[in-house]
């Protein structure tokens, strides 16, 4: 059955989970108005992106009452929602998928960038598995913004036989010589790589609006496993775009291009397994 | 060797999107739907000036011609040619009162001491002339100067928002053109205009041109200097911009606090100036 999935492209407040939540609510409101299926928010989307110090103060634990709320609504539309998570330790970035009343995925964010302007591993937990999970429209996967450029993480929800790839980000402008922000061209790239090559449906929700000096760009889409782009958000403003995704081009391009039934998992596993054992005899 | 090795070119239309936004969230994000700025005549701050009539409309701008009795004449006609070419009413406020009566106490200063003390006035008198327009302060500091640390601390680097501060030189000439600004005022010689004959290049003792492409291969690509010299660029140029580079450091930081508790502001007390915005 085909279904219509929305993405709210949202810039949240630094910090103020209450104003956030309430945007989710809001936002949520059109959606069902649109009679959308499952609408996905982007990264840390009840938080805001550069927590520093804050990520402890604010970090919400999955019995939150605003997530119950939440947990309500799913019963008529299923939610992505990110945020951080607390734990004994740092939080977690996570990503909910919250569907039937239930939290029917929790993703970690696995890769954590540290470097030049960015601080996740300072702040925050490493997650340590990425999985696929069923969902009412079919197998799902979850990752978040920097697990995408690690190609294993796209590789593996493939393998475990994810049709839908939920990809949520944060991604500060960068560069502003080419004709569209950068790393928006690089990222789309990388998109109709995994849309086509590792044949998913992929819905790609960043967030807008400014932290500090940081501008996200927005720019969400929709791709087909053709890699073609169906829905495109704007750049650099908040918006909710739809798409009506169809299991049967799916089950199409899968048959067409059978680069899943030809995957040989063993002998991947077998080269992984060589060379994790020569790196760690040296 | 060649003048030009590197392309800084720009999207203008993205650059200039981003920092409109930027203008328009970071300020009313606080609160705040006004701009308060010098307006000298010259490329950057009528730049900021165009950004910031874009950004928040020409009746949110309050431009300032904030002169010393050297002031070159022609910057008073240039500064008043971009107000009016933006709908914006210029106000001239004389510093030299100001600044006369304090060298009148220090008559020995030297030419930079009064060049610094003419830059922080300024920077007091729009400040001032923010709260008295429940306005931020927009500063029109650029790449080069902040990485040359060609500027006065706390005199024109303060400010609450810094629109152009990502931005060379050599850009700015190429987004002031592309935008149109009056060819007189983007083909101008820069210069900080505090003594009479002051150009930044002569200064400086090099040119934007080369200095910016050296700064890029530096800064934004993380060439070494050797690689850098390899690129065609001269070895004794590249060490005086690094020089410059590293001594100016303490201009584009906080003043270090003394770390006496488990917990510092600036160490280990972390939050975005857009905490809870």
């Amino acid at each position: 059955m085909p279904f219509k999935v929305g993405i709210a492209q949202i810039g949240p407040r630094l910090g103020d989970v209450d104003f956030n939540f309430q945007k989710h609510l809001q936002y949520i409101k059109k959606a069902r108005e649109e009679n959308i299926d499952l609408l996905v928010f982007p990264e840390l989307s009840l938080t805001g992106y550069y927590l520093q110090d804050l990520s402890r103060e604010i970090a919400l634990s999955l019995d939150d009452p605003r997530l119950k709320e939440l947990l309500d609504v799913s019963r008529e539309i299923s939610l992505v929602v990110g945020l951080a998570e607390k734990s004994e330790g740092f939080p977690y970035i996570s990503a909910l998928y919250l569907e039937d009343g239930e939290i029917k995925h929790v993703h970690r964010k696995v890769h954590l960038p540290t470097h030049g302007m960015f601080e996740d591993a300072k702040y925050f937990a490493r997650g340590d598995r990425i999985r696929a999970f069923d969902s009412r429209f079919g197998r799902m996967g979850l990752l978040i913004c920097r697990d995408a450029w690690h190609l294993s993480s796209g590789y593996i929800l493939a393998q475990d036989r994810a049709r839908y790839l939920i990809l949520i980000n944060a991604s500060p402008v960068r560069g502003v010589r080419g004709n569209v922000p950068d790393p928006d061209s690089m990222l789309k790239n990388l998109f109709t790589v995994y849309a086509y090559y590792l044949n998913f449906y992929l819905f790609f929700a960043h967030r807008v609006g400014f932290e500090d000096g940081l501008a996200y760009y927005g720019g969400s889409v929709i791709v087909n496993p053709f890699g073609q782009i169906e829905a495109s958000g704007p750049y650099f403003q908040e918006a909710l775009i739809t798409g009506i995704v169809d299991e049967g081009i799916w089950l199409r391009k899968n048959s067409l291009v059978p680069l899943r039934r030809d995957e040989d998992l063993g002998m991947v596993l077998k080269e992984l397994e060589r060379i994790s054992y020569e790196r760690e005899s040296g | 060797m060649k003048e030009k090795v590197v392309d800084l070119t720009l999207n203008t239309k993205l650059a200039v999107d981003v920092i409109v936004r930027f203008l328009r969230e970071e300020t009313g994000k606080f609160g705040f739907n006004k701009l308060v700025l010098g307006l000298s005549g010259g490329v950057d701050s009528s730049l900021v000036a165009y950004l910031s009539v874009e950004a928040l409309g020409k009746e949110n701008v309050f431009p300032y011609f904030l002169p010393y009795k050297s002031t070159d004449p022609q910057s008073e006609i240039d500064a008043l040619f971009m107000a009016e070419t933006l709908g914006l009413s210029l106000r001239k406020i004389d510093i030299t009162p100001m600044i006369d009566a304090y060298f009148e106490l220090e008559p020995e200063a030297d030419k930079v001491r009064r060049g610094n003390k003419m830059a922080r006035e300024r920077m007091a008198i729009l400040f001032d002339q923010a709260m008295a327009h429940s306005a931020m302060v927009v500063g029109s500091s650029n790449k080069t100067e902040l990485l040359l640390g060609y500027s006065t601390w706390y005199g024109d680097m303060a400010c609450s928002l810094m629109p152009i501060g990502d931005l060379y030189k050599t850009q700015i000439w190429q987004m002031a053109k592309d935008l149109g600004l009056p060819p007189q005022i983007v083909k101008k010689v820069p210069t900080a205009d505090l003594w009479p004959g002051q150009t930044d290049e002569g200064e400086l003792g090099f040119q934007y041109l080369l200095a910016d492409q050296i700064l890029y291969l530096l800064v934004d690509e993380r060439l070494s200097p050797v690689e850098v010299e390899k690129k065609g660029f001269s070895g004794d140029l590249i060490e005086r911009i690094v020089k410059r580079v590293e001594r100016y450091q303490f201009k584009r930081r906080m003043p270090p606090i003394c770390k006496l508790s488990p917990r510092t502001i600036g160490w280990d007390f972390n939050y975005l100036r857009d905490w809870g915005k």
